[in-house]
């Protein structure tokens, strides 16, 4: 028996691989596990060489960049320092109405909101296929990363933590077609859930055809799940069609991210 | 053991460049699939043995693993089916030639599409993969079998390279006086 087994051991081998490739395989993509022991070889190995010519390159094209630049900084600076009075004027009206929100919620003892803090992270590396819609991120659980919280920039939403090791954290984005997020339409406060296609465009799935969405609208997070805050953008409506078969209108969104440069991008933790 | 680490080094290198962040064209879905490449290469090879090479080409399915957002087991399950198959090519077939290789990146990279969006499809049942599969798969194959002629013969050099070093290695040790032999045995 022992001799039968030695002399296939290779066969037998292979065949271990395969089921605990295909047990791992198996398992729920949200509930990935068995990751941290590779995550432990891997990342300190390929981490560094990654985030130093990432930061070579970003260095030298900004400096390519700001050379350039140097040529239209006045005129720039005229239209800057306008758009600099107009939000500073914008802020001070919203700033009154933040604190005027603040004690109506406490007039009517409405359950105080949870504050944010904003984790700054880099990217060091993007899913290595073309099938699925992910970063890695240079904080982890050491930085106070936890699995589920918002991936944004000044712009908008860009995902959600997948997965969170010590040292990195694996952010899918909400252009992967596994994402799924509760959003709302700002102007009609319609409630759906935004899903990943392509590149360029998500789906907002289950709006009933009465809801009133027009092209152009504001779609932000809908804070349903208290670990991402509501009122994130998301993007805008950029194609409504409602006389598709079944009870839901079909929603194209663009998102607010260009996802194609992205460099850095803020971990929110409540 | 030396040669696996080699090719270990080779498959880390690979995944290295293909989730650079700043990777040309990558945000256009043209990512090429080198580690896949370095796997059906593994495959031709008659120095890698069946046991071993399947453990090393699981182990890159993992490392692919850190940096996806797939299911974890897919890449390994995906590069041991086929370093197995071209195992079992590999007894009917000579597949030393660039040419023959170069064909089998073709068709390998096509059977792994189909693979990919089946184990997917079957497993987790999103119904988003064929909308990805149709508008991502024709950009990686071609990019994939652009980039495939380069990287095989990057390949066969530096195997060549390290087949001569040992021979070479082999050949000092051959050709020292029995006493020194004796003593290095």
């Amino acid at each position: 028996m022992l001799q039968f087994l030695l002399k296939r051991k290779s066969v037998i081998l292979i065949a271990i691989l395969f089921l605990l490739s295909l047990t791992l395989l198996a398992r729920d993509i949200e509930k990935r596990e068995g990751g941290g022991l590779f995550d432990a070889i891997i990342i300190p190995v390929l981490s560094p060489p990654l985030k130093l010519s990432t930061l070579a390159f970003n260095k030298a094209y900004r400096l390519w960049q700001g050379y350039f630049n140097l040529v239209s900084v006045r005129s720039e600076n005229v239209l800057l320092q306008k758009a600099v009075a107009d939000l500073q004027r914008d802020n001070q009206l919203l700033q009154e109405t933040a604190l005027e929100n603040r004690r109506l919620r406490e007039l009517l003892g409405f359950k105080k909101k949870l504050p944010y803090h904003f984790i700054p992270a880099e990217i060091i590396g993007r899913d290595p296929s073309s099938w699925f819609r992910t970063l890695l991120i240079d904080k982890g659980t050491d930085g106070g990363i936890r699995r589920g919280a918002a991936v944004m920039t000044a712009r908008g939403i860009v995902g959600k933590i997948l997965e969170a090791q010590k040292m990195t954290a694996k952010v899918l984005l909400i252009i992967d077609s596994n994402s799924a997020l509760d959003i709302l339409v700002q102007r009609s406060r319609a409630k759906g859930i935004i899903e990943g296609r392509t590149e360029e465009r998500c789906e907002l799935r289950f709006v009933s055809k009465n809801e009133d969405i027009q092209n152009g609208d504001i779609i932000v997070t809908s804070g349903l799940n208290e670990i991402i805050p509501k009122g994130i953008v998301v993007g805008a409506v950029v194609n409504v069609v409602r006389n598709s078969p079944g009870f839901f209108q079909l929603v194209e969104i663009k998102p607010a991210v260009d996802f194609s440069k992205l460099e850095e991008v803020f971990v929110v933790v409540p | 053991m030396r040669l696996y680490l080699l090719y270990v080094l080779l498959g880390v290198v690979f995944l290295g460049v293909q989730a650079h962040p700043l990777l040309p064209f990558a945000q256009q879905g043209i990512r090429p699939d080198l580690v896949f490449i370095l796997v059906l290469y593994l495959g031709t090879r008659p120095e890698i043995e069946r046991g071993s090479g399947a453990v090393l080409v699981s182990l890159l399915g993992y490392f692919c693993a850190v940096f996806s957002g797939g299911p974890f087991g897919l890449y390994a399950f995906v590069y041991l089916f086929f370093f197995v198959s071209i195992g079992l090519l590999k007894t009917v077939f000579v597949l030393r030639s660039i040419y023959l290789q170069l064909l089998l990146v073709v068709l390998g990279s096509i059977l792994e599409g189909c693979l990919l969006f089946i184990l997917c499809w079957a497993f987790h049942n999103n119904p988003h993969m064929l909308a990805s599969f149709k508008n991502i798969f024709p950009k990686q194959l071609a990019f994939t079998v652009a980039v495939a002629p380069v990287i095989l013969l990057f390949l066969q050099y530096i195997t060549n390279c390290w087949s001569q070093n040992n021979a070479i290695n082999l050949f000092r040790v051959f050709s020292q006086p029995s006493s020194v032999k004796t003593a290095a045995s």
